[in-house]
């Protein structure tokens, strides 16, 4: 409840602030003469941007001007940005609407104005002879393709349907990218579906910056959009490079990089609101975005908030409740200093879905099949909700001493909150209804495996969790601790997870011309970060209380009260309701950057470099004394510290005004993130051995051309990483006991091509074909640690037989093509089809060591036996390879405008309209191997389908 | 510019109002049906009641279907088979494996069923009412119980999912049960027998276990088999499982009560302890199990001594030569007490006997000897058959190994070839000085007189004495101990694995006492213990404790 009051308090606030200066209308224009001829400062591409005043040229130097307006309302467009085609220029459009380019190289040169919300207008211009071009007043027209990253933007910023087997949920879509890049704008809403990452790359190659400040999470480094809330509007101003392009605002990543510009006076003024129905993991999206604008006492305001709700997704035993605020202000002291406030939360709360086996899926006859809830008292309930909050705050202060200097410091805020349920057991079969003893396959005798079938088809308390059964035993508990004196806490219960973070940043970035050709980009920037990890009682399902111990070295260890503890400081502690147990561990990390880098740009040649420094230190403090580590595991821990480099090179070849040639390059080493970076730190304060940075080598090319009616751009890399670690965790059949298994040294090699094209058949009538031909693989044999949470053996070490396989859980084939068509009487129609192939389940690599190869070779001869040995060992290490297929997309929106200014926008998308509901979107080898008997299907595999045909409906209303 | 109309339209106060109403409409309505979502109330426990009537005693089932497997029909009348019964018996220690046991008044029956945790559900005075037809009853190595039919057509356990939907919970458990108090001689294996008593909850009074007080309920991590025995010797055997939460501990001492189940494997009966509070009432005393004599093996059922070992050491001081019969035709019988075994880890696999004449190192392949043969524990031992010989140099008992050298003998050979007396036997310390304990070679008079014999060297000093310690865990090591002047030395050894190795010798002049050993071409003193050394100076530990003396 507190959040919420908070929120609510400061979103009453919003309005108390924007009433000022709201008593008279008064046109801005005429009467406050110079002293209200301040210039909007923003933080955009390269070249400045001043409203009124005119600067002087020099031969050379042409200047162009002019103002962007809406073509239906005539009110001006803020923040629209206009691209000088082939020389990297870019501006952005004042508050007025009005701008100003400056040092255009002369010549012919296409000027393309395009804002969020609107269709692009391109200008060729002949620049010869002139000083001063002015391109006058540009019409806009509102643009309601919901494919276009406009402001009731549908698709991009839902978590998937789908979390991954940790619970985490990397990010669908692809966040970053300029507003110009056909392959990542579509790319981006198009493949989602199919968990596609760009280049195949984690999604922590991507950074993510708001207002300059970096918000990738700092434990592994993937940011968290989720933490928008789907507040599309709010978020809307993006400011981003594809891949190794060289951006103005950071140094860059190899995935991209993308600046959320939330400075409210890049809002145009308004109030729009939208109300939503979709069937995916919710069903009803309520928004309103209220936009001063920027006011003639120099204050702005913006201010939105959204709901999302379901009692039940598409997803069975899936909800979904989710709210969020968000407030921005500025100050626009005078024409060199801004002030600019944000502060935005989203509170969400959601019940989970999780992968399960084929065979579960065949016998419930539903690829959306939920293992993770079931019946209680008649309701559903999940075991897995998760519920998440980071409230977070940015002060900056812009700075612009003079034309073509532009310096944006700032201090943010982020406390980010996430904690998820599961259940938990102690001396109990495991109650999880796919467990694989429950399953028929688990069965030889024919009638016990009809038996089992029968069950699964018709009983749903057996293929779904049973909670009323673990009230039961709990009660028995309780009863006979009455009557027999015994002192017995729950025999199941629910417990939650909490992963909370306090993060206190700082960042400067100055970006300044050197003269008419060069210019440089630094910054510097230090995060500070508090995480802790702990997990807390939050059901006891009618118990008395849950004893904190640990019953698998409960088990191997029976003698040894001490090892079994969690908590040597509060042994065999009786939790109820609420309390800390099982770990409790804080991890201190300090990340301070230095960057710069180098741009010159000449008519016929674009070339940049780049330097970075980084400083990444991290410590963990144990608040817990653990009995597995006696020693190790309480109190402050080792320092850990890497000192990172990297560099870039690249450039483009501009052949004409259309037809041009990049080349990218990336070498940098990247610091273990402290997230990955432990054995297991619940236990213990042991890092990997010989921890070490990762490389990371990347290089990129392009041919990018671009005419009236055709554009297009054809792209190729290849990225090799090297001294990466993996962890994983499970239960070890041949050591019957749970391990933290390490892989070591992994190579890795990426590498594909993309091509993005777009034809424009009649003006109205548009083609677009987007795709990637790609391979990610491991390329080496890495060492394995088995290292034993229990501590009951000492570590052992392997070798990994990886090389070759690839690297799952994304497509490394995916297509997009789509016809797109702006009828009359403003209806818009889309069809898109998307196709997605060679995706591959996740590797579990203990499969693929000489352990495995280990069974018995049959045979009466020599060569019969090397003959079945080629054929079990291909059976055992087979990566099975995810099933695709194709999803037609079909999308029509219609626009009424009620009068000038107040307009109606109706859209309906349908997705997957020939509900393909065979198309396998992710998928995951166990971690455990049937070392008694080698049977390579004891174990199978756990995958995701994608859901059947999907709706989404919206009418939003803007005035 | 049209801005003035734009500005005028969206400041009025009534928009205002129209979208704060909405949004915060929109927060409460979600923050309402947030936190309805998470709320769940604890159902009521129900108390079950079974809708079933029982038509069937349990003998009456058992009777019927006497036989190694059979799929239960219906019933003469056409009615379904129907028993009730109590759960007398669960897996809620672990002793106890995927069974559960159940009594009415006539008989009991266990019940397999494969799943772990039946406590869980499944607790000890709990009704459970069965309808049996359907279900699989046989006899597993004899054991009568109810279950499903193994691929090889025999039984084995049934599915959980298959028994809740064949059975149904009547009332709460912990209700009483009745404990059928037995004795071990009146068991019977009769045909009338088996059927009433297989798989009852039963009660020995006045039992003591074999070995109670020294050994655990199991050994080396293995299922294992002990033996409860009543004051005439009769035997029950007592299986123990390594799961079992009472694995490790320690047999009870003396003489008590145990509770079971009366289960049966292979024509016997064997008890299954259900949990560790089913052993009670032991008093702690000693109990002698000599009385009685079956498990005492081959030969003579009385035996007294009629060598002494000296007479013995000096008849066989060969290599090695197997002990035949006196020429009378009697086996060669010692009798003498421990003086010397692994107590502390530094003797490893042999116990030295010694009687009033000498001593002899005996071999034996078994560990924690000290456990059954503590210091002072008298025993006779027939040694016919056995081997006696020397080891570099040692003269000792033992077996020959399959290359004909000298090595330990089994554990069995040994128990069942001996007969264990008073625990209290007469030890005698022979004081000797370093002179005599060098000249033990291995031949001679003060071979057979003083090898493996208790001594005690007095004023004597380590020559590292406060310097190192008695060992070192990764070597055995040798350390010096020298007479008053240094002029004579003698080796006293401390095994890698001794439990005072990291002791610290001690400083100044006192007294060792330990085994006179010999191992070409040197004698050597083996210390049985820490307090072997004694009267020192000052006697100080590595670890800043001082050794009690």
């Amino acid at each position: 409840m507190n959040k919420f009051t908070s929120l609510l308090i400061l979103f009453i606030v919003s309005f108390t602030v924007s009433a000022k200066g709201e008593d008279h209308i008064r046109p801005y224009k005429s009467n406050y003469g110079k002293d209200l001829n301040f210039s909007l400062i923003t933080i955009s591409n390269s070249k400045s941007t001043i409203a009124s005043e005119i600067q002087s040229s020099t031969e050379k130097e042409i200047s162009i001007t002019g103002s962007v307006i809406d073509a239906m309302s005539s009110q001006p467009i803020p923040d629209a940005k206009i691209i000088v085609e082939g020389t990297g220029i870019t501006v952005t459009s004042d508050y007025r609407g009005e701008f100003k380019i400056n040092d255009v190289p002369p010549g012919i040169q296409e000027i393309i104005i395009t804002a969020p919300g609107y269709s692009s207008v391109v200008k060729q211009v002949d620049l010869s002879g002139k000083t001063i071009f002015s391109l006058g007043v540009i019409s806009l027209a509102v643009n309601i393709n919901p494919y276009a990253d406009d402001e009731d933007g549908i698709i991009t910023f839902d978590e998937d349907l789908f979390d991954d087997e940790s619970g985490s949920n990397q990010t669908i879509g692809n966040l970053s990218g300029s507003a110009d890049d056909l392959y990542s704008r579509i790319s981006g809403f198009a493949f989602g579906v199919a968990r596609y990452r760009y280049r195949g790359y984690d999604s922590r190659y991507t950074d993510v910056y708001i207002n300059g400040l970096s918000f990738n999470d700092p434990s592994r480094g993937r940011f968290n959009f989720s933490a928008l809330g789907g507040m599309n509007n709010a978020f809307r101003n993006k400011d981003g490079v594809t891949g190794m392009d060289m951006a103005e605002f950071a140094f860059g990543n190899i995935g991209g990089t993308t600046n959320i510009e939330t400075s409210a006076t890049k809002y145009a003024p308004g109030l729009r609101a939208s109300v939503g129905y979709t069937n995916r993991n919710y069903n009803w999206r309520g928004m309103v975005t209220y936009s001063t604008g920027l006011k003639p006492n120099g204050w702005a305001m913006t201010a939105s908030a959204i709901a999302r709700y379901a009692h039940e997704g598409i997803v069975p035993g899936t909800f979904y409740n989710s709210y969020g605020l968000f407030f921005s202000a500025d100050k626009v002291y005078d024409e060199k200093n801004t002030f600019s406030f944000t502060a935005f939360g989203s509170p969400t709360q959601r019940g989970q879905s999780a992968a399960s086996f084929e065979e579960c899926y065949k016998l419930t006859d539903n690829n959306l099949y939920n293992p993770n809830w079931g019946y209680q008292d008649g309701k559903k309930r999940n075991a897995r909700v998760a519920e998440s909050f980071d409230p977070s705050a940015t002060l900056n202060w812009y700075w612009k001493p003079r034309d073509n200097m532009r310096l944006n410091t700032g201090i943010g805020f982020r406390y980010s909150s996430y904690a998820t349920t599961a259940l938990n057991w102690y001396n109990a079969q495991d109650p999880r209804p796919d467990y694989y003893r429950r399953l028929p396959s688990y069965f030889s005798d024919p009638s016990l495996k009809e038996y089992y079938t029968q069950q699964w088809e018709h009983n749903v308390d057996f293929r779904q969790i049973d909670w009323d059964s673990f009230y039961r035993v709990n009660y028995l508990n309780n009863y006979g601790n009455s009557v027999n004196g015994t002192d017995k806490g729950s025999t199941y219960m629910v417990e939650k997870r909490h992963s909370n973070q306090t993060n206190l940043m700082f960042a400067s970035t100055l970006n300044t011309d050197l003269n008419n050709f060069m210019s440089i980009q630094g910054g510097i920037s230090c995060r500070w970060t508090k995480a802790n990890y702990y997990k807390t009682v939050d059901d006891l399902l009618g118990g008395e209380f849950w004893l904190d111990i640990d019953q698998f070295a409960e088990q191997d260890f029976p003698d040894n009260p001490n090892i079994l503890q969690n908590n040597l400081n509060n042994p065999n502690n009786k939790a109820t309701s609420g309390d800390k147990f099982g770990y409790y561990y804080s991890i201190y990390n300090i990340i301070t950057t230095a960057w710069m880098q180098n741009n010159i740009n000449l008519p016929q040649w674009e070339i940049y470099y780049g330097l970075f420094l980084k400083n990444y230190t991290f410590f963990r403090q144990g608040r817990m004394k653990n009995g597995r580590a006696q020693y190790n595991s309480y109190g402050k821990g080792q320092k850990n510290q890497f000192i990172n480099g990297a560099l870039k090179v690249g450039g483009t070849y501009k052949l004409d005004g259309r037809n041009f040639f990049s080349l990218n390059f990336m070498a940098e080493n990247n610091a273990p993130y402290f997230g990955d970076a432990y054995v297991s730190a619940k236990i213990k304060d042991d890092v990997i051995p010989n921890l070490k940075s990762e490389i990371v080598y990347s290089l990129d090319a392009s041919y990018k051309f671009s005419y009236k009616n055709l554009k297009g751009k054809i792209s190729g890399f290849l990225t090799n990483f090297s001294n990466q670690t993996e962890i994983s965790s499970f239960y070890h059949d041949a050591f019957q006991t749970y391990v933290n298994y390490i892989l070591t040294d992994v190579k890795k090699s990426f590498k594909g091509i993309e091509l993005g094209l777009s034809y424009q058949i009649i003006p109205d009538l548009k083609v677009t074909a987007v795709g990637t031909i790609a391979k990610y693989q491991y390329k080496n044999q890495p060492t394995g640690i088995t290292n034993y949470e229990n501590g009951s053996k000492p570590d052992t070490t392997q070798t990994v037989f990886l090389k070759n396989f690839y690297v799952g859980g994304t497509p490394q084939i995916a297509w997009n093509f789509g016809v797109s068509w702006k009828a009359p009487k403003l209806w818009f129609f889309d069809i898109n089809l998307s196709i997605f192939e060679q995706s591959y389940v996740t590797l579990s690599p203990i499969k693929r060591t000489e352990e495995a190869a280990k069974f018995q070779l049959e045979g009466e001869s020599l060569s019969e036996m090397m003959n079945y040995y080629d054929s079990k060992i291909k059976a055992i290490t087979h990566q099975q390879k995810l099933k695709g297929g194709a999803m037609l997309n079909l999308s029509v929106s219609k626009l009424i405008y009620i009068n000038r200014t107040n307009s109606l926008s109706i859209n309906v998308s349908l997705n997957n309209i020939t509900n393909n509901r065979n198309l396998q979107t992710g998928g995951y080898e166990q971690g455990r191997f049937d070392f008694s008997n080698y049977d390579e299907n004891k174990y199978p595999n756990k995958y995701y389908y994608a859901q059947g045909i999907n709706v989404f409906a919206n009418i939003g209303y803007r005035f | 510019m049209k801005n003035i109309n734009r500005l005028s339209i969206y400041s009025g106060l009534s928009y205002k109002i129209c979208s704060c109403i909405l949004v915060c409409t929109m927060i409460v309505l979600s923050n309402f049906l947030i936190s309805c979502e998470t709320h769940f109330d604890a159902p009521p426990y129900v108390v079950p009641s079974a809708t079933w009537q029982s038509n069937t005693t349990i003998l009456e089932l058992k009777t019927t279907f006497n036989n190694n497997l059979t799929v239960i029909g219906k019933k003469a009348n056409g009615e379904d088979y129907i028993i009730k019964g109590k759960v007398i018996g669960n897996d809620i220690s672990g002793n106890i494996y995927k069974n559960i046991m159940l009594q009415d008044a006539t008989a009991a029956i266990t019940i397999a069923i494969n799943s772990t945790g039946l406590y869980n559900n499944y607790h000890l005075g709990q009704e459970i009412v069965i309808n049996c037809t359907g279900l699989t009853i046989g006899k597993y190595s004899g054991l009568q119980q109810l279950g499903a039919e193994s691929s090889s057509g025999s039984v084995t356990f049934m599915e959980l999912p298959i028994f809740k939907s064949a059975s149904q919970l009547n009332g709460m458990p912990f209700q009483t049960v009745d404990t059928l108090s037995m004795t071990i001689a009146g068991l019977s294996t009769s045909s009338s027998s088996l059927l009433t008593d297989q798989s009852q909850l039963v009660v020995f009074k006045g039992v003591h276990f074999e070995d109670g007080g020294q050994v655990n309920f199991t050994a080396n991590d293995q299922r294992t088999t002990r033996y409860l025995l009543d004051a005439n010797g009769n035997k029950l055997a007592v299986l123990n499982s390594q799961y079992s939460d009472f694995a490790t501990k320690i047999l009870p001492k003396g003489v008590g009560n145990v509770v079971g189940i009366l289960s049966y494997y292979n024509s016997a009966y064997q008890l299954l302890l259900i949990q560790e509070n089913n052993c009670y009432d032991f008093d702690n005393s000693d109990v002698d199990d000599n009385g009685g004599g079956t498990d005492d093996g081959g030969g003579n059922t009385d035996m007294s001594a009629n060598t002494t070992i000296l007479e013995l050491k000096t008849q066989f001081q060969e290599a090695y030569t197997t002990i035949g019969t006196k020429s009378n035709g009697d086996a060669y019988i010692i009798k003498g007490v421990v003086v010397g075994n692994d107590v502390e880890n530094n003797i490893y696999k042999n116990l030295i006997l010694q009687d009033a004449s000498a001593a002899i190192t005996i071999g034996i392949n078994q560990t924690d000897l000290y456990k059954s043969y503590p210091i002072g524990q008298e025993v006779t031992i027939n040694c016919t058959g056995m081997v006696l010989g020397k080891f570099n140099g040692l003269q000792q008992l033992g077996a020959l190994s399959s290359s004909n050298a000298m090595t330990f003998m089994d554990y069995n050979t040994f128990t069942s070839n001996s007969e264990k007396g008073s625990t209290t036997g007469t030890i005698d310390t022979i004081k000797i000085d370093i002179v005599t304990a060098n000249s033990i070679g291995s031949g001679g008079d003060n071979m057979l007189k003083y090898q493996s014999q208790l001594i005690q060297l007095s004023s004597v000093k380590f020559k590292e004495g406060g310097i190192e310690n008695f060992g070192v865990s990764s070597a055995n090591t040798n350390r010096i101990l020298e007479n008053s002047d240094g002029s004579e030395t003698i080796i006293v050894r401390t095994s890698r694995y001794s439990m005072f190795v990291d002791i610290l010798l001690p400083s100044g002049t006192g007294n060792v006492v330990g085994i006179l050993s010999y191992y070409t071409p040197d004698s050597q003193l083996l210390m049985r213990m820490a307090t072997d050394a004694f009267g020192f100076t000052k006697l100080k530990s590595s670890r800043n404790e001082y050794v009690s003396q």
